[in-house]
């Protein structure tokens, strides 16, 4: 198959394959706790034995692995992905209501870091080997190798505790009863410094991938071609170089987004803030498994959906796979 | 009032080694609607040259010597944007057949219509038009005035290249080693367009080759280069007919012929100079069978024969 | 056997290397310092950091006794941070040669078998790159328990991939180049031929990847006890962290967390900026560049 279909239909069968395989890891994972796993949940020894037995069936875990298996794959079809300990209720709902503020926090703060690590990645890589070069190089460099939990408690010391420009955690002031604009306003000042936090860590990389994306497509042979016209240099850089340099960049971005989670649990767990990261963070100071396990899911499962977003955007975007190769 | 007059171009490499002299003071002469060929091996500095009449020389390399004057204009000291109004306008170039010399990710239609749109004032439809003029002028239909650079073969892609450098109806158009690495069927296409568009445009052109039947077919002059220096000026005829300078004659010598007896094929031996250090007088002289004392201490000049031939060399008197 | 102290002495000469970037000074000389500190740890002024006190000596602000003063079991934080050093270097580097070992075994395999075997083992090395690291972590060593050695080990679980993508890359390179020699000794036994090549060339490569592979596993530690997996007997700047979170007079403490979050910060850093001198000493044409 030609062009953009045959290439999409590669991808989204990739995907399906991954998630197929992430959900069997998830169901390994679990069973391999060393000891009985049902001791594991229920951690007071009042329960009887009888009651364990009694659980023991409902649960399905005296039948032999494949039993279990196919049951746990027959829940998961119906979105059942067990019972959280701690509220009592399924977990896939525990974990859908963080979602949204998840969601507010990342795509803001995501796009903001975007947009300014690329403009400054570009720059830099245009002004390779000067000043301007090591300054954006070292500030980037420094900002993306700090973890984002010590970003963000460095943040809170200076602005929160210190100079109270900011609130200490949370996504709104509580028992205020703001509603309507006064209440997005409280959401954004709360939300200043968690996203600074990512802003801080991913505008950073993403100036060390645009830079050196950049550099490359500057040594490239059409960026002589490019001069040869005499065309404007700024002309030459936004049409000939960053055009050429976005798509590695573009490619990259699927891939980080696996270490974009690990970055989001830290910041929501520093600011409290009330999204799928903290939550993991509550679920493993409450011990509820089933919650930590849905919450593995939904990751991994968003993770590749993302990852699939971004190939084939970047699919129709780069014309050698769009049009496809003819000779 | 000559086109192009270079005189004593000196083209340094600074390196931590040392100054590589790669080109070294060498004279051209070009009038209009002149084809000027320039031969030599690879690394005799051709290249540097050229790219010099653009301006490109880039660190470590400096023009440190000499003067290139263009339509009466000596362009080293112009500032960088006279030069680039000059680029691309005044004097275009076409680059080695390199598969990455076009932009992947413009179509082609575009990468023709942004020469002209930087140097002329014209619309964007007039420019898009013109474009499409340029790949009928090439021999590409207008159609695939949209496709982009991967949609094209090799050889189609440097006619591409031509119809960009063309666009603006340069003053002067350097090719630098357009059909090296094209197949034999596709270089004839290539040259016979290239004759076409000296006839129709009057363009002169110059011609970088290390391939002395490509020089045959479509030039008028012909400047034979040897590490870094001019060894021998002489119209085409001239120079194929009655070869001067050893090197000239070992570089045609080397020549298979297809008609003519079967002979065995002669190379000139041993290696063009390291030019950090060039050897003490003639350039050549180590690998020269006819190498006098004379030519091991002093250095031939490029002496006018008359007729229009210039050669340097002690042998020739 | 010479095969290997050669291989060892390259160590040597890239360190040196090393030294010679801005970065690699700056790099070597944080981790000299820490290593230093955590060698040194019992003679710096210093108390069993997990010695709790009585309550009048709980959250006491910095004083002549206790120079960062102490936290809410009246532990002297100086005493944690110091020691805490020994807890972030060694996980980091148990942690890091644990990985790098089982990823230079599976690179080595997939590079040297190729074929099947090879396309399994990469597709293997592929999935597991997929899976979100820190997610992976945290259930993990919520489902083994507070160990050192289970976080030890857990860092190492999602650490190792790399090193294998990059050494089974270099171990295929190396075949290219030792069949040829190979086919030119008459019946050489082919497995010693290729242990003799592959290993002097394929130790630089490790030693790289080892250094790169220490400042992940080092942020994964202070991570981990950040969220509160840590071992809570043997106190790291990440659990100090902890407990200073889960305190709540965090607002009123800065002297209990500016020092924990600094040393992570400028070990990291330390690290982080090795690692790029790393990776730019063993682009081809480092040593003509510095003139070298």
């Amino acid at each position: 198959m030609k062009g953009f279909a045959g290439f999409a239909i590669k991808k989204v069968g990739a995907a399906l394959i991954t998630i197929f395989a992430i959900v069997c890891a998830n169901f390994v994972i679990f069973r391999l706790v060393p000891g009985d796993p049902l001791r594991m949940m229920f951690r007071d020894p009042r329960v009887s034995a009888e009651q364990m037995q009694l659980v023991r069936e409902r649960f399905g875990l005296d039948k032999p692995l494949g039993e279990q298996f196919l049951c746990y794959l027959r829940e998961l079809a119906h979105g059942n992905l067990g019972i959280s300990f701690w509220q009592k209720r399924p977990a896939l709902d525990v974990v859908a209501d963080r979602v949204p503020q998840t969601l507010l926090l990342i795509v803001t703060a995501l796009t903001i870091a975007i947009i300014i690590g690329t403009i400054f990645g570009a720059i830099a890589g245009s002004k390779m080997g000067t000043r301007t070069d090591s300054v954006i190089l070292s500030v980037a460099l420094s900002l993306y190798s700090i973890p984002a939990f010590c970003m963000g408690i460095i943040l809170m010391l200076i602005f929160a505790f210190q100079l109270s420009v900011f609130p200490l955690g949370g996504i709104s002031t509580a028992a205020s009863g703001f509603t309507g604009f006064e209440y997005w306003k409280d959401v954004a000042w709360h939300m200043f410094l968690p996203a600074l936090c990512v802003v801080f860590w991913y505008g950073g990389e993403y100036v060390l991938l645009t830079r050196s994306a950049m550099v490359d497509a500057l040594g490239q042979d059409y960026i002589i071609t490019a001069r040869a016209k005499g065309l404007k240099e700024s002309a030459i850089l936004k049409n000939h170089a960053l055009r050429n340099a976005l798509l590695p960049v573009i490619t990259i971005t699927g891939v980080n987004l696996a270490f974009a989670v690990a970055g989001i649990i830290e910041v929501e767990t520093v600011f409290s803030w009330p999204g799928v990261g903290r939550l993991v963070y509550d679920a493993v100071m409450k011990r509820d498994y089933p919650v930590l396990q849905a919450v593995f899911i939904v990751l991994a499962v968003a993770i590749v959906f993302a990852n699939l977003v971004v190939d084939l955007i970047y699919g129709y975007i780069d014309p050698r796979i769009k049009v496809g190769v003819e000779e | 009032m000559a086109l192009l007059e270079v005189r004593n171009l000196k083209i340094y490499y600074f390196t931590r080694a040392g100054a590589v002299k790669a080109v070294d003071d060498i004279d051209l002469d070009m009038e209009e609607n002149e084809t000027l060929g320039l031969i030599g091996e690879s690394g005799c500095g051709k290249t540097t040259a050229v790219f010099a009449f653009l301006r490109f020389v880039t660190p470590p390399g400096r023009i440190v010597g000499g003067e290139i004057v263009f339509e009466g204009r000596d362009i080293i000291p112009l500032s960088d944007e006279e030069m680039r109004l000059l680029r691309g306008q005044g004097i275009a170039m076409v680059f080695q057949g390199a598969q990455n010399a076009l932009n992947p990710v413009m179509t082609v239609g575009k990468q023709i219509a942004e020469v002209i749109l930087e140097h002329e004032s014209v619309t964007k439809e007039e420019a898009w038009e013109r474009a499409k003029a340029q790949l009928e002028l090439v021999g590409i239909g207008s159609e695939r005035v949209k496709n982009y650079p991967h949609e094209f073969s090799g050889g189609m892609k440097q006619r591409v290249m031509v119809a960009i450098a063309t666009a603006c109806n340069p003053r002067l158009l350097i090719m630098d080693e357009p059909v090296t690495g094209l197949d034999v069927i596709v270089q004839r296409q290539l040259l016979f367009l290239t004759n076409s568009l000296r006839e129709k445009m009057r363009l002169p052109i110059i011609f970088i080759t290390h391939d002395l039947s490509v020089i045959a077919e479509t030039c008028d002059k012909v400047a034979v280069m040897y590490a870094g220096k001019i060894v021998e000026q002489a119209s085409a005829v001239s120079l194929y007919r009655d070869p001067l300078h050893p090197y000239t004659k070992g570089l045609i010598g080397s020549y298979p012929s297809v008609r003519g007896e079967k002979k065995e094929l002669k190379s000139i031996p041993g290696a063009p100079p390291r030019l950090i250090d060039p050897p003490k007088g003639c350039r050549f002289s180590p690998r020269c069978p006819y190498a006098m004392d004379i030519c091991r201490t002093e250095e031939p000049k490029l002496k006018n024969m008359g007729d229009n031939r210039m050669v340097a060399c002690h042998l020739i008197k | 056997m010479t095969k290997f102290l050669h291989g060892l002495s390259s160590v040597k000469s890239f360190v040196a290397l090393l030294w010679t970037s801005n970065m690699g000074r700056f790099g070597l000389i944080i981790f000299a310092i820490f290593a230093v500190i955590a060698i040194f740890a019992p003679f710096l002024r210093t108390v069993d950091p997990n010695a709790t006190g009585s309550c009048e000596n709980m959250l006491i602000p910095p004083n002549a006794q206790f120079w960062f003063g102490t936290d809410d079991l009246a532990r002297d934080i100086w005493s944690q941070l110091i020691y805490g050093s020994r807890i972030s270097l060694l996980v980091g580097f148990t942690a890091a040669i644990l990985a790098v070992a089982v990823g230079t075994t599976v690179g080595v395999m997939a590079g040297f078998y190729g074929g099947k075997i090879g396309e399994l083992l990469m597709r293997f090395v592929d999935f597991f790159m997929m899976l979100p690291r820190l997610p992976l972590m945290i259930i993990l060593a919520a489902v083994l328990g507070p160990s050192i050695w289970n976080i030890i080990f857990v860092v190492a679980i999602v650490s190792w991939t790399t090193t294998a993508r990059v050494v089974r890359s270099q171990v295929l390179s190396i075949k290219e180049r030792a069949f040829v020699e190979a086919s030119r000794c008459i019946g050489a036994n082919d497995s010693l031929l290729m242990f003799g090549e592959i290993f002097p060339n394929v130790v630089p490569i490790i030693f790289a990847q080892a250094v790169l592979v220490v400042t992940t596993a080092i942020y994964s530690e202070a991570v981990l006890a950040f969220l509160g997996l840590g071992d809570p007997t043997t106190v790291s700047w990440g659990m100090m962290l902890h407990f200073a979170f889960e305190s709540g007079v965090m607002s009123r403490t800065p002297n209990w967390i500016a020092p924990p979050v600094a040393s992570i910060v400028v070990l990291i850093l330390g690290f982080t900026f090795l690692g790029t001198a790393v990776s730019d000493v063993l682009k081809p044409g480092y040593r003509e560049m510095k003139g070298l």
